[in-house]
């Protein structure tokens, strides 16, 4: 076992990444950690020279980690009470998860829930790394050689499940630890369900990366919505990588919200797969002290007839950098795509970044794409009417910040946790140093 | 569909009219790279020992470069460097002593190209004249007007001269803004650069007639390497154009320019390109490829550089003509008009560095795709962290012409101020079959609605360009997109 | 009687250039002063630096608001203390809706005031009966602060806030501009019936015609930064009559 220590070279964490893999005794889906570690060991660790990851600081991000198995003091008795118990109580069908592994399903599952532990084995299983297996993210590889756990959520077809699922994916770890974890959701045929998503890393005082794979499957004429809100401690960092196919006349909707962590990489690579899909991605992050907050989408429009939409904004306070990387393309074979991006961010530090990069790679003619990306500060003059109405300065900058996370949220199709997201939010931009603001 | 795909593959060969090929008598050196053939050029060039130095240096660096191949959305086979040769020259006659005396062959290609390389030729009644440096190959071959502008103390001449005539200006300000350390094709261009343009306006100087520069690469397998320095001092002013075209060959030529440019306290630059190099023909042989680098720097307060680019030539363009906003209120602008047919690819945009306080940029681009091209924007829009209240605007737009081409759009936007503002717009379109049909609706045939409809759609940016060259670019575009609609 | 506003010699401006040039100007409670001029004389700049816009600049002189140091106060002290200006051009604010906005404003004036904040059914009784006062739909009140308002919603909105918030000092920044006449009798009524005693207007304005149906106490010329003339509503139709070259050559030869 061993743990790694600045300053970190790209070939020490590489070899910390292989020992790792060497030390891998996880069982099961032996062919696709197989093709996990060569393509690993293949690409190697992204530096700042990949396009994928010209932002970010992945050197440090695994600095001070060890590889050794997380052991967690923490019981999912203190996850209940630590987090969002208003919220997991009566109207949800709560999971929780610990670095990945079942702690707790609800006892009594709606017909045509699934909710099972990924296992070579499960019925539920067959389709796991189809998606991650083409992945051109080495990170999402390393996950395929050496992912420990792995929960999957299948809704067989023509269900409808009414109560959203609530998954808490805590993480912690008493050492230093390198976590990988799956998530496999698969929504067959003409069926409607929610996910919504707490990600936590519990408090403690050493570094953790989680590094997640989600695979999501939406069939034929199959609508499902899965928002996702990370509140990592200032010790969690977290890499995901969402990856979704949508199949024809589907409707996929999904949020990230991030609040916490350090570092906090969201990939998302949705593939629609079919005539007549629609497509919602949505983000907002705050940054604030040193937190990175890296978005990278892919939205690709194989078919004709599909729409595309999003929406990401960010707060970048303090040091904190915000980046986002969407990338639309539209295939030969996809004509009358609708695509639209938007990406907004205001900074609020004296040393915060903000990075975007917007793409449009389009190859077919009959097609509406666009995309937009304006940064910023808060709006002077708006500021100025409301202090002219009587409101304080502080509260005045609130209210204009609290109004621009806003637009995000209007897009949630679960009232309850649109209601939570909005209130908790307005404490987190209320609490962002904005003294020298405006 | 069917249809306009049919007229679309009939249509497709539209000629390139600046495809013959002049029996000019060169000079030339062997092909190859080596440091022998920078020694050769440079004693061709009968130059100061400084200059020698400074191109070995750039040599040296070079080997240790790689070619970029990965990051741009364009791909070719590898370039054999040593298959390139890097100097070819119209062999003077001896003792020529006026114009006359010019190779007759050599008027002629500049004829054929529409340029008056005789003074006394200009319109009359044309309010603007136009000062023309011509360059063939690796040499500049003629400067017009030289005696005009000199009265004003204006420096317009070939950059071979500019090294002899005004070396205390070369060497502050060569490598001054690309230095040869700053890509591959630079550093290839700072070690075997023939000749360009120099251009030094005085302070206070507002310059009377546009000045231009027409490229032409005329001989087999030659590299064109030329550079241009452009100098405006406090307060002044000159809009510059450059004009560029080659034969029809059958194999890839090389064309790896540097352009500078430095605006001193409220200077400002106009540089308007029209680029109509071969673009090789409709299966993709031949062609220019144009991996070009052209820079400017507002180095001190309220300076000003405007690019206005058209694009329609080249089997590869590889471009990005950058503003450094230096200077506290300076103000950068790129207006781009890309144009891709057949088989061509074109990777190009701007980057606009924001330094200073208050500064602005804009960007507009406008990607026009059609046949089998592909057409990318890629472009930087830096806040630098004290880049107090900077502003850019971009706007990039891409039309295209049938579905077996592509439009693509990159940006990076990068904010390090939180007082800066910037705002980045993108659309992808294609042509509307609507307006096409009222065009035809009112007796304009297809081909000239696209013209039309295209030359609209690109007003914004040749709306920049000064008259003579606008005129000569909406003629360039209806010519390149010949045949790509039905 | 006391004044409610004393502006003396004021000079204000931005870095490059002075714009207000030793402007004087007295406001009884109760009182309505209509201060008219061309365009450049300084109205707008007046109206932003009595409301305390940070991009002007004010390099001499003194304004007192009920006995109150006015230009030592923030934006927001001086709404709380009873300031309001009816903006020429009101701002959009996307995602904030004009009910919070109004009711975080409203609440933030009765804290001032020593007030607990405002009961939610007593709140909407009061928008209620203010919207009726400027004819504004009760929908506009449930949207964002004038966004994707017509001219006219947004004129109308600002007198709403105005006859909500209760202001004690009013300044009406061309607020006739950009309505048609049935706009302008609206938002006019809606003035007219503010009007009190104890209420004092400031009525910015280029025409004429917005004093036929908000009838001044006092008509102010304001040119090159000063008040050049003053006088009672008739210098208001002088004015229409005989249009401002003649204020502008009067003041050049004088």
């Amino acid at each position: 076992m061993s743990t790694l220590s600045p300053p970190l070279k790209k070939n020490d964490a590489e070899s910390f990444l292989k020992e790792l893999i060497d030390s891998c005794k996880e069982n099961g889906f032996s062919q696709l950690r197989k093709t996990g570690t060569e393509n690993f060991l293949k690409a190697g660790l992204p530096g700042r020279k990949e396009e994928a990851y010209k932002y970010a600081p992945l050197t440090s991000v695994l600095n001070n980690l060890g590889t050794g198995k997380p052991q967690s003091a923490a019981s999912p008795g203190d996850a209940l009470t630590y987090l969002f118990k208003d919220f997991a109580s009566g109207n949800a069908l709560s999971v929780f998860l610990l670095n990945g592994t079942i702690i707790k399903v609800p006892e009594n599952l709606p017909k045509g829930l699934s909710i099972v532990p990924l296992e070579e084995t499960s019925p539920y299983a067959k389709n796991t790394g189809r998606l991650s297996t083409a992945s051109s993210d080495p990170l999402c590889q390393l996950n395929n050689s050496i992912f420990s756990s792995g929960l999957v959520i299948h809704i067989a077809k023509g269900s409808s499940i009414e109560k959203p699922i609530v998954v808490f994916n805590l993480i912690s770890s008493d050492s230093p630890a390198l976590i990988s974890s799956r998530l496999l959701i698969v929504a067959e045929e003409n069926t409607r369900a929610g996910i919504i998503e707490f990600s936590d890393t519990l408090r403690q005082n050493h570094k953790i990366l989680s590094n997640e794979v989600q695979e999501t499957f939406v069939g034929k004429n199959a609508t499902l919505f899965h928002y996702r809100w990370q509140t990592d401690c200032e010790m969690g960092n977290r890499i995901n990588h969402q990856l979704s196919e949508i199949g024809e006349k589907g409707v996929y909707d999904t949020m990230n919200i991030t609040t916490g962590g350090t570092f906090i990489r969201n990939n998302l690579s949705l593939f629609l797969n079919g005539e007549n899909i629609e497509a919602h991605l949505n983000g907002f992050f705050v940054g604030s002290k040193n937190r990175h907050v890296d978005t990278r989408t892919v939205v690709d429009h194989l078919m004709p007839r599909c729409e595309s939409f999003q929406l990401y904004k960010g707060i970048a306070a303090d040091k904190s950098t915000g980046v986002f990387n969407g990338k639309i393309f539209v295939r030969r074979d996809a004509q009358k795509t609708n695509a639209y991006q938007s990406s907004k961010n205001m900074l609020l530090g004296d040393e915060a970044t903000v990075n975007a990069k917007p793409e449009l790679e389009i190859y077919a003619d009959d097609v509406k794409c666009s995309h937009g990306s304006s940064t910023g500060k808060l709006n002077e003059d708006a500021l100025f009417y409301l202090r002219s109405r009587g409101l304080g300065i502080e509260t005045a900058r609130t209210l204009l910040l609290h109004a621009f996370a806003g637009e995000v949220f209007e897009k949630i199709r679960h009232e309850e946790f649109k209601e939570l997201i909005i209130e908790k939010i307005r404490h987190i931009v209320g609490g962002l140093n904005t003294s020298h603001a405006g | 569909m069917a249809k306009s795909d049919q007229i679309l593959d009939e249509h497709i060969a539209s000629e390139y009219k600046y495809g013959w090929f002049d029996p000019i008598e060169m000079d030339t050196a062997p092909k190859g790279l080596s440091e022998d053939i920078v020694r050769f050029i440079s004693a061709k060039k009968n130059e100061p020992a400084w200059l020698l130095e400074w191109r070995l240096k750039a040599y040296r660096h070079w080997l240790t470069m790689e070619e970029p191949r990965h990051w741009a959305h364009i791909s070719y086979p590898p370039v054999n460097f040593q298959d390139i040769i890097y100097y070819a020259a119209p062999k003077k006659k001896e003792g020529v002593k006026s114009f006359d005396e010019v190779d007759p062959e050599l008027l002629k290609t500049f004829e054929k190209l529409g340029i008056s390389l005789e003074e006394q030729k200009r319109l009359v009644g044309m309010e603007s004249n136009i000062a023309v440096d011509a360059v063939i190959d690796s040499v500049s071959v003629k400067t017009t007007f030289k005696e005009t502008l000199a009265e004003k103390g204006i420096i317009f001449c070939s950059f071979s001269e500019a090294v002899h005539e005004h070396p205390e200006l070369v060497k502050k300000y060569l490598g001054s803004v690309v230095p040869h350390t700053d890509n591959f094709y630079a550093a290839l261009n700072s070690a075997v650069f023939s000749d360009g343009s120099f251009c030094y306006i005085p302070k206070g100087v507002r310059c009377p007639m546009e000045l231009s520069t027409y490229f032409r690469i005329n001989s087999a397998g030659t590299g064109q390497f030329e550079r241009t320095l452009i100098i405006a001092d406090e307060g002044s002013y000159v809009s510059y154009l450059e004009g560029c075209t080659a034969p029809q060959r059958d194999e890839n030529q090389l064309h790896a320019a540097v352009v500078e440019i430095v605006a001193h306290k409220n200077g400002e630059v106009k540089y308007s390109t029209v680029q109509n190099w071969y673009p090789g023909d409709k299966d993709g042989k031949g062609g220019v490829y144009n991996f070009v680098t052209k820079r400017g720097i507002c180095l001190e307060e309220n300076a000003k550089i405007s690019w206005t680019q058209v694009e329609t030539g080249s089997a590869i363009t590889w471009k990005y003509p950058s503003v450094i906003l230096k200077g506290d209120n300076s103000v950068g602008e790129f207006y781009s008009v890309a144009v891709t047919n057949n088989m061509q690819q074109a990777d190009t945009g701007t980057k606009m560095i924001h330094i200073g306080k208050n500064t602005r940029s804009t960007i507009v681009s406008k990607g026009i795709s059609a046949g089998k091209s592909n057409n990318s924007y890629r472009g930087l829009v830096r806040i630098s962290r004290g880049a107090k209240n900077a502003r850019n605007f971009s706007q990039c737009d891409s039309l295209l012409m049938g579905d077996k081409c592509g439009a693509h759009t990159f940006p990076y936007i990068e904010i390090k101020d939180k007082s800066g503002i910037v705002e980045h717009e993108a659309t992808t379109s294609k042509i509307g079959e609507d307006q096409i049909f009222y065009c035809n609706q009112r007796g304009i045939e297809t081909e000239k609605a696209v013209a039309l409809i295209v030359n609209g759609y690109c007003k914004e940016v040749l709306n920049q360009l000064p008259m003579e060259f606008a005129v000569e670019a909406r003629k360039l575009l209806a010519v390149s997109l010949e045949g790509s609609v039905g | 009687m006391s004044n409610m506003l004393t502006i003396e010699n004021l000079h204000a401006g931005v870095p490059e250039k002075k714009i207000i040039k030793g402007l004087s100007l007295t406001v009884k409670p109760g009182e309505v002063h209509a201060i008219m001029g061309p365009n450049g004389s300084g109205k707008s700049t007046l109206s932003s630096v009595l409301a305390g816009k940070e991009d002007f600049e004010v390099t001499a002189g003194t304004v007192l608001y009920e006995g109150k140091d006015l230009l030592e106060m923030s934006p927001e002290e001086r709404a709380r203390e009873g300031v309001f200006l009816a903006f020429q051009y009101p701002v959009e604010i996307p995602g904030v809706s004009n009910v919070n906005f109004l009711k975080t404003a409203l609440n933030e004036i009765r804290e001032h005031k020593g007030l607990g904040p405002i009961d939610a059914a007593e709140f909407l009784k009061l928008i209620k009966e203010k919207q009726s006062l400027v004819e504004l739909q009760g929908s506009l009140a449930n949207r964002s602060v004038n966004e994707g308002f017509s001219g006219g919603e947004k004129k109308r909105n600002e007198i709403f806030q105005m006859a909500v918030l209760e202001p004690r000092l009013c300044i009406l920044d061309e607020t006739d501009s950009g309505l048609d006449i049935d706009a302008l009798r609206i938002v006019a009524n809606g003035v007219n019936k503010l009007r009190s005693k104890d209420r004092s207007f400031i009525v910015i304005t280029h025409y004429q015609r917005l004093l036929d149906y908000i009838v001044p106490d006092v008509v102010h010329v304001l040119y090159d930064g000063k008040i050049v003339k003053s006088g009672t509503k008739d210098l208001a139709l002088e004015l229409e009559a005989k249009g401002y070259d003649w204020i502008k050559k009067e003041f050049v030869e004088a």
